[in-house]
């Protein structure tokens, strides 16, 4: 079986935006419809103890998905190897899932009438390439595999590093996993 | 950051999807359920051949579910026009876990046995060719099932907002009970404004109503005793008022309530939503609009009595239940990651005014 995931290295991120402008430039979007914002609280902290993390965000291809089953048209599915994506020409567009998701990661396309979403690049995937994000990101915060192989990079990372997930509490089982910046307090 | 994906239509929908459910099966508990057995009267009047014209409650209740079918059918069609793609909505049946194929498969039950129902006792002879009209046991069979699949109506609309996770301030089990206190008075409300109309037409000597006049026929309209008429009626107010009261005190309740779990919550989205109903942005919106003449000032009048007890405060409940909808669909949020909100707040609305704007005159050389 294949479980696709994602490692996220906040130590290693830049906040350069370069993940979310590759993004927007293979999945075509407008300029108000993003998949992978990288966000950041700011700078924290009081000199000489200042710190700036970034965090980005995409679709945590969560396990079980709040987004998935709520969907009246089945439009909305996850396939075996973990990726939640929408199919085009089956969503009537009720914006239900947009409004179960908790991650925000799905939004209502304004020209097409349809909700779309981040795929991991599916076809990409599909071809045995990484997806978009993680091949642009030159700082190699982004670390894409299957996590079901124990030689992959990223079940490596997720067993043998602290890793949190965004909204665990919610029992939402989300797939993208953050080697947090901790600043110097871990 | 107030994020709402839902707008208008879907929150008009809340209230319409309540009333219609809600009055299909307050008609079919007074019917039913009742020893007064008041509605029976009426279906026996309708039934009967005998020339007596459908009086009292019995007009009630037929105008009641031309009421209640229209608000479902208007709410029905502003969820099918809402969608992205309207011509897709057959696919919301097709599925077997999601909550709106299952509100789906109750409004069509709803609307389709609400139409058979009304059908098989309309008194406008140019519908009596369908075979099932005067068969009483199909349309107690008929009122039964719509009846019962408008209170589920009720409660579906309220179990699919309470059913996000990612929204605390509607994550909650009380939504539901919320949603069903609101429909159940607004639909009483709605009755008694029926009520009042088809007393002030009756009791006058003119029949401007249009509705009516295709109702009843006017040799037999002539024939009715404006005495009993007038007692039938004055019972039937009195029935929907006092529940209207009690519903209306459970309502004021329940949103205190509510709101008040949302305060004391641990979640601090659930709490700043709260916090904008009670001292927000939303506050004037609702303190002056929905409690003080949306609740309380009906309650009120409904225990005054008179001439606005049947007239305004009916319309003052309507509209309360109106804006509650608004006010659960807009001012909800969910909770973001530290950051998003001020990542967001950067961005441009839409493309189309990206593209368009003239950004020469802004720019700072």
């Amino acid at each position: 079986m294949t479980r696709y995931a994602m490692v996220i290295d906040q130590r290693r991120c830049i906040g350069c935006q370069s993940c979310t402008v590759a993004c927007r430039t293979w999945n075509d979007l407008p300029i108000d419809e993003i998949y992978n914002p990288v966000v950041s609280e700011g700078v924290t902290g009081i000199f000489p103890h200042v710190h700036l993390t970034y965090k980005p965000l995409l679709c945590q291809h969560c396990d079980t998905p709040p987004c998935v089953p709520c969907c009246p048209t089945g439009a909305s599915q996850q396939d075996e190897d973990g990726i939640v994506w929408v199919d085009p020409d089956k969503c009537m567009c009720c914006k239900v899932c947009v409004n179960a998701c908790p991650y925000g990661a799905r939004s209502k396309s304004h020209f097409e009438g349809f909700v779309r979403k981040c795929t991991f690049c599916k076809p990409r995937v599909e071809q045995g390439l990484q997806p978009n994000c993680v091949a642009t990101c030159h700082q190699k915060a982004r670390i894409f595999g299957d996590l079901d192989d124990p030689e992959s990079q990223v079940s490596k990372l997720v067993r043998g590093m602290y890793t949190e997930r965004t909204f665990e509490e919610l029992g939402t089982e989300p797939q993208i996993y953050y080697i947090p910046d901790a600043g110097g307090q871990l | 950051m107030n994020r709402h994906y839902w707008s208008w239509p879907i929150a008009t929908y809340l209230f319409l999807g309540g009333l219609g459910g809600g009055m299909l099966f307050l008609i079919f508990v007074f019917d039913r359920l009742t020893a007064s057995g008041l509605l029976n009267s009426g279906y026996a009047l309708t039934l009967s051949a005998s020339g007596i014209a459908p009086v009292g409650v019995g007009v009630v209740e037929m105008v009641g579910i031309v009421v209640g079918l229209c608000a479902l059918l208007f709410g029905t069609l502003l969820l099918i026009f809402e969608l992205g793609q309207p011509k897709l909505f057959w696919r919301a049946f097709i599925t077997k876990t999601s909550i709106i194929k299952w509100g789906a498969v109750l409004l069509t039950i709803a609307l389709v046995f609400g139409v058979l129902w009304w059908t098989a006792l309309t008194p406008w002879e140019w519908l009596h060719w369908t075979p099932w009209y005067g068969k009483e046991a199909f349309a107690v069979f008929c009122e039964i099932v719509a009846g019962s699949a408008g209170l589920a109506v009720t409660v579906y609309t309220g179990v699919l907002l309470s059913s996000m996770k990612s929204k605390p301030f509607w994550n909650t089990p009380a939504l539901p009970v919320l949603f069903v206190v609101s429909a159940l008075s607004t639909a009483c409300a709605a009755l008694t404004l029926c009520t009042t109309t088809t007393w002030t037409y009756f009791a006058g000597a003119e029949f401007t109503n249009p509705l009516m006049s295709m109702m009843v026929a006017p040799d037999q309209m002539v024939e009715l005793n404006a005495q009993v008429l007038a007692l039938v009626q004055e019972q039937a107010i009195e029935l929907f008022h006092t529940l209207d009261i009690v519903l209306v005190f459970f309502e004021l309740f329940v949103i205190f309530l509510y709101l008040l779990m949302m305060l004391g919550a641990g979640n601090k989205v659930a709490n700043m939503v709260a916090k904008r109903w009670l001292i927000g942005s939303w506050a004037p919106l609702f303190w002056i609009g929905m409690i003080l003449c949306g609740l309380v000032a009906p309650q009120i009048m409904y225990l005054v009595g008179g001439v606005l007890s049947e007239t305004l405060a009916p319309v003052l409940v309507l509209a309360s239940g109106l804006l509650l909808r608004f006010m659960i669909v807009f001012t909800v949020d969910r909770r973001d990651v530290p950051g998003e909100y001020k990542y967001y707040g950067r961005l441009p609305e839409l493309n189309e005014e990206f593209i368009t704007k003239d950004w020469t005159k802004t720019a700072w050389y």
